[in-house]
């Protein structure tokens, strides 16, 4: 009686692992479709011949129409350089202004510098809409409108708050005694913050110019309320493919995938900064 | 002590003035412009007082932009942390495969706002797009989505939960990793089940966690404006706009710079609002941690 009722119930057990099992792999299967089938299509109709598919399949056609268009005839390169140069120098600015920022509000624990610290923190949570038409007016009156200027000034001021945060807190993981011992060896403060602090913190500044970066790179708003033609950003024109009269979505598929290649890039280099900042976090 | 205080004044004075100054003084313009009924495309430029703001606070859709910029948050952020929190436990577990998985279940990251947008406009496309395709296939007639007055802001919705929950996966699963696992293993041994494990000891430590990836998320999606102005223009017939699209409308559509300005003001009061809950919120944390 006994061996019977316990060779059911390992029966039991192994059905619902079985079953968990099936359930996990379903889950999975689930997953890996809904993040990956907007790229799929896209891949697909970025081949696509003139004619688009109405049903599920194959298009009747395949050709190279779409990465002519976006690689030759108006090239997104040309976007693509812009943003780049965009995102280029706010990360220049903004590691100018921040990395100072960072560094003293790290060490100065004052009461004021903790209030304007909370300020920068408030700061952070701005909805940008609420600068837009100031900006518009300035930049217009600043004939400034349609330049690449213009942007790295907005996204400075968007993205300093976020960069002095993160600046803070790297800093804050590197102990001040390493200042005060060069202190009493009669450095000035200045060559402390040049040849002690700032390469230990040069991990973080990475890290931090990463965020500027990326932000610079995908901002769409600003860049659609300031820029037009000379100084048009990658976003903007990939926007650009859908119009009321015509949208070109074999163009825009083509021209979505190439924009995710720079990304790639930035993540893989990211992950591995901050797999290497988590592991020196724990071996300290 | 007194030469480092001298000195971080010295450093910190480039970032007051360029970011605190000049956005002070931006804000300070908006508010100024807020006041008036500025439009320089019809040759307009008086003191109108507070008229815009009443006028904003009466006009149904601006009201209405506001009520659905709450809910496009809160459905956002919220199916969001729980389809997060989710993919972080199944990962976590650890299984043959599971940093490809990752790899597959960030990758939603890799599209940006612009071609995201683009990308599910085709999708929900009525003629070529996808969804329809599947819907036709199996046997369902095709609907169009981003064209239905009801269903565009739900669009978006979806589009907005595909993009960003990959972002809240990535702070849970850190978070899960910075877990002590003693705790958990001492719940093991007591012979605790899969669903006591998580609801009575790992929830309960993953909280500050949890609720610094909400509150961060929630300040960002509720300045949303790129998936709505690229999918749906705030439209069909306005039953998508929210707050950021409805001003810039505003601004750039009708060029009533005056009223854009009012709207961005009402904007600005309601995340200080946030804000001011999120910084007690993160001060309350943090020195609890210490």
């Amino acid at each position: 009686m006994v061996l019977y009722s316990r060779d059911a119930e390992t029966g039991m057990t192994t059905i619902l692992a079985l079953l968990r099992r099936i359930g996990l792999v379903v889950v999975i299967m689930m997953l890996i479709i809904w993040s990956l089938f907007p790229f799929a299509y896209a891949l697909l109709l970025s081949f696509c011949g003139s004619v688009l598919p109405t049903k599920l399949g194959l298009p009747a056609a395949f050709s190279l129409d779409a990465y002519k268009m976006v690689l030759f005839e108006d090239p997104i390169v040309r976007y693509l350089v812009n943003s780049a140069l965009i995102a280029l120098f706010t990360c220049i600015v903004v590691s100018l202004i921040s990395i100072p920022a960072g560094y003293s509000f790290s060490r100065n624990n004052s009461r004021g510098f903790s209030l304007l610290f909370c300020t920068f923190l408030v700061l952070r949570m701005l909805p940008w809409i609420a600068l837009v038409v100031p900006l518009f007016i300035l930049m217009g009156r600043a004939r400034l409108l349609d330049t690449k200027a213009s942007l790295v000034i907005t996204y400075t001021i968007m993205q300093a708050p976020l960069a002095i945060w993160l600046m803070k807190g790297f800093f804050d993981t590197i102990p001040v005694e390493l200042e005060e011992a060069a202190l009493v060896d009669g450095a000035s403060r200045l060559t402390i913050l040049i040849k002690v602090v700032f390469p230990l913190a040069i991990s973080g500044a990475i890290v931090m110019i990463l965020f500027v970066w990326l932000f610079s790179y995908i901002e769409f708003l600003f860049a659609l309320s300031f820029t037009r033609m000379k100084a048009m950003t990658f976003p903007v024109k990939i926007a650009g493919y859908q119009s009321k009269g015509k949208t070109l979505w074999r163009a825009m598929s083509g021209a979505s995938l190439i924009s995710m290649i720079p990304l790639i890039f930035l993540f893989v280099f990211l992950t591995k900064r901050i797999a290497r900042g988590l592991t020196l976090g724990a071996i300290k | 002590m007194r030469e480092l205080e001298k000195s971080t004044i010295i450093l910190v004075l480039p970032a007051i003035v360029a970011v605190l100054a000049f956005t002070s003084y931006l804000l300070g313009q908006a508010f100024y412009l807020s006041l008036r009924e500025y439009s320089p495309l019809v040759r307009i430029d008086e003191f109108i007082g507070f008229r815009n703001y009443v006028e904003i606070v009466g006009n149904e859709e601006f009201l209405r932009s506001i009520l659905r910029i709450v809910i496009y948050t809160g459905i956002v952020v919220g199916i969001g942390s729980l389809l997060a929190m989710g993919m972080a436990l199944l990962v976590f577990k650890g299984f043959r495969g599971a940093n490809i998985l990752k790899i597959v279940i960030i990758s939603p990251m890799l599209l940006i706002p612009a071609a995201g947008g683009t990308v599910w406009t085709l999708l929900y496309n009525y003629e070529f797009g996808l969804i329809n395709h599947v819907a036709k296939w199996l046997g369902f007639a095709r609907i169009s989505y981003l064209s239905s007055p009801e269903r565009a802001f739900y669009a978006v919705i979806l589009t907005d939960i595909w993009s960003w929950t990959p972002l809240l996966f990535l702070i849970f699963f850190a978070g899960l990793h910075s877990l002590p696992p003693d705790s958990l293993e001492a719940a093991e041994i007591d012979g605790a089940t899969s669903w006591q494990k998580f609801w009575y000891v790992t929830l309960p430590l993953m909280r500050p966690i949890v609720v610094i990836g909400v509150l961060i998320k929630s300040v960002d999606t509720f300045r949303t404006f790129d998936y709505i102005w690229i999918m749906t223009k705030g439209g069909p017939g306005g039953n998508s706009h929210v707050i950021g699209t409805i001003t810039y409308r505003s601004a750039f559509r009708f060029f009533r710079y005056g009223e854009a300005a009012s709207m961005s003001i009402v904007s600005l009061m309601i995340s200080l609002v946030m804000s001011m809950i999120f910084l007690w919120y993160y001060t309350r944390v943090t020195r609890r941690q210490v």
